[in-house]
């Protein structure tokens, strides 16, 4: 971000902007950075807080009135909601879902599960998406039950077609499972008393069979002779704060 | 964001590892320009957000960019940024979190600022040394420019 800053400023282009991390942007010095106490991922502090947002951008915007610099501010407030750092302890989500039994023979058929899952959040995130007037989930470009499905083939020992021939088999992968993601978080959210998204975080880790699903495709990737499925099981799955923080 | 003091271990190291290549410069760029109310503001975001049906951010990180016209509707944009370690459930919320682009028209029509930009852009920030951004940051200028924009907001995730 501080190097966009710097090499646009450079072509005459004045800039002013939200720094995240500030002992990156006191090492890069861009020309002007107002650094925010915010979770990474909000850099304008809380979703739905017009006036909040506004006090944010106020602040940045005004930083292009200064006489010079670099000039690196400190934005002296929390974002409204409490923003503790992911804590896998602690959380009692009230959804329920039903989980999936195993057959006779003790094997448990993951796809079905995972589409048992899909189907009883559906109602929830239609109402999300209602409220909202939007979803994020649509990076695939496929139905949501269909991103299961696939997801879902790379466990059950039979990777299906990839549903976007122009992507490798690990992009594809990667951008079923950030749907999967996406409509879980929405759809739990829109349930009563589940806003705090590192609630919904620990439930979809912990207490889905996606987020099981997800896990045990981490080690089938980090496995895999492909090197980009590889990067995937790496890096781009399971967030650092529940491989690392479990440990 | 907290500061990395105040991280657990494996994180504060993760981020400090990442600044150990961020890049010092020599110069110190300054540009001036007219008041804040006269000014024409461009959102520069790294946030991999783009319209919806728009190519996804490749999942070995670019310096690639997606444009965000002005007219887009918060409902027409997702995210695709690779990497699964910040917040999504704000941005789930509302696109404003990340992407100010109704605060933004707000202050216009209070005059508090010149104009919004016909155009915005959005990378992936996950490409790093940032110093990979410079051949794109001077191709943006260029359009920036030809957009009648004087002033960035530059937004990170």
């Amino acid at each position: 971000m501080g190097a966009l800053g710097h090499y646009l400023e450079e072509e005459g282009v004045a800039t002013t902007q939200i720094s995240l991390v500030r002992e990156h942007t006191e090492l890069i010095q861009p020309p002007r950075a107002l650094w925010v106490p915010f979770m990474l991922g909000r850099p304008f502090g809380a979703p739905n807080a017009p006036d909040f947002q506004h006090k944010v951008l106020a602040a940045a915007l005004r930083l292009l009135e200064a006489e010079s610099g670099p000039v690196l501010r400190d934005f002296p407030e929390d974002a409204p909601r409490a923003n503790e750092p992911f804590d896998m302890e602690g959380f009692a989500c009230p959804v329920n879902l039903r989980r999936a039994q195993p057959d006779r023979d003790g094997r448990m058929d993951v796809t079905q599960a995972l589409l048992d899952e899909v189907a009883q959040l559906l109602p929830w995130h239609d109402l999300a998406v209602k409220r909202r007037g939007r979803s994020a989930v649509g990076i695939s470009g496929i139905a949501i039950e269909e991103a299961a499905r696939y997801v879902a083939s790379h466990l059950a020992g039979a990777a299906a077609p990839s549903y976007d021939k122009e992507s490798s088999a690990a992009e594809a992968l990667k951008r079923a499972c950030d749907d999967l993601h996406a409509y879980y978080c929405e759809a739990v959210a829109a349930q009563p008393g589940n806003s705090a998204g590192d609630e919904i975080q620990i439930w979809f880790w912990r207490q889905t069979a996606a987020g099981r699903l997800f896990l045990d495709l981490q080690g089938m990737c980090r496995a895999s002779p492909d090197k980009s499925m590889q990067l995937l099981g790496r890096s781009l799955l399971v967030p650092r704060a529940v491989t690392e923080g479990a440990s | 964001m907290v500061r990395l003091t105040d991280l657990p271990e494996w994180e504060r190291e993760h981020l400090l590892a990442k600044g150990r290549e961020a890049p010092r410069f020599a110069s110190r760029p300054w540009v001036r320009g007219p008041a804040l109310g006269k000014r024409r503001v461009a959102i520069v975001t790294t946030s991999g957000v783009h319209r919806r049906g728009d190519r996804p951010f490749s999942m070995i990180p670019d310096t690639e960019y997606r444009v965000i016209p002005g007219d887009t509707s918060a409902d027409m944009l997702v995210m695709s940024h690779v990497s699964v370690n910040f917040d999504r459930s704000g941005f789930h919320e509302d696109v404003n979190v990340v992407f100010p682009i109704d605060r933004l028209k707000e202050l216009a029509a209070a005059g508090a600022i010149g104009s919004v930009a016909d155009f915005h852009y959005a990378f992936m920030g996950a490409a790093w040394p940032p110093t990979r951004f410079e051949t794109k940051a001077r191709e943006l200028a260029v359009l920036l420019k030809k957009d009648r924009v004087d002033a960035v907001l530059l937004t990170p995730v």
